[in-house]
């Protein structure tokens, strides 16, 4: 599974779609979830929204995972919309011959997410003020 | 010298206060200079520029060297504000 949308996120769905490989001895799943709090004040909800490239810049970021490691299955997906506090943001499973590199592989693909994938975040917070996360520094 | 359309993304648009507008230039940098300076004193507007990254034509023009980027008439220049998927 690829792919960013509006739809709820399922960690079901996407285990389901990496596990059933007899080569994969290790699988290694990130859930990024809303939390309640952002350097100490109390957030309400985020919206996400991205660039319509971001399928395109999600899927290079997967492509050099599988160059780089000896990935048997993976999947990557990511919400966009307003979502509330517990809800799933993103999920990231890496299906691998052993754990060491699925765990590597997992953690590149959710930090590349991060860094390279134009998705943006807006949060709200408890007080009612609401701001761009990271956008200015 | 071009006549081309910038395309604000994100904070970009808040800080901008507008999705787009048109300005006369010759390079990324002349652009970006003359988006500034129509609105000067607004250090929001600045500091989301200094943070963002910039298509032109759909194309990385990278974070610096917009000195170097030459565009083309009609160019479309987007700016995307710093990422924060996760």
């Amino acid at each position: 599974m690829l792919g960013v949308g509006e739809t709820p996120l399922s960690v079901a769905d996407v285990y389901a779609s990496v596990s059933d490989v007899p080569s994969a001895g290790g699988i290694a799943l990130f859930v990024g979830v809303v939390r309640n709090e952002d350097e100490g004040r109390g957030v309400t909800e985020l919206g996400y929204s991205a660039h319509p490239t971001v399928e395109t810049s999600l899927r290079e970021v997967v492509e050099k995972a599988i160059s780089q490691y000896p990935i048997q299955a993976i999947s990557a997906v990511h919400r966009i919309g307003d979502l509330k506090i517990g809800e799933i943001a993103v999920i990231v499973a890496v299906a691998c011959p052993k754990r060491g590199e699925a765990f590597d592989a997992c953690r590149q693909v959710i930090d590349q997410i991060k860094d390279t994938v134009p998705i943006w975040k807006r949060q709200r917070f408890t007080d009612g003020d609401s701001e761009w996360v990271g956008a200015e520094g | 010298m071009a006549t081309v359309t910038i395309h604000y993304w994100a904070a970009a648009k808040d800080a901008a206060g507008m999705a787009e507008e048109s300005v006369n230039a010759e390079t990324l940098a002349d652009a970006l200079d003359l988006a500034r300076g129509r609105r000067a004193g607004n250090q929001s507007f600045a500091a989301v520029l200094s943070r963002s990254s910039f298509l032109v034509n759909g194309i990385q023009a990278g974070h610096n060297a917009a000195e170097s980027v030459i565009l083309p008439d009609a160019a479309d220049i987007e700016v995307l504000p710093a990422f924060a998927g996760g």
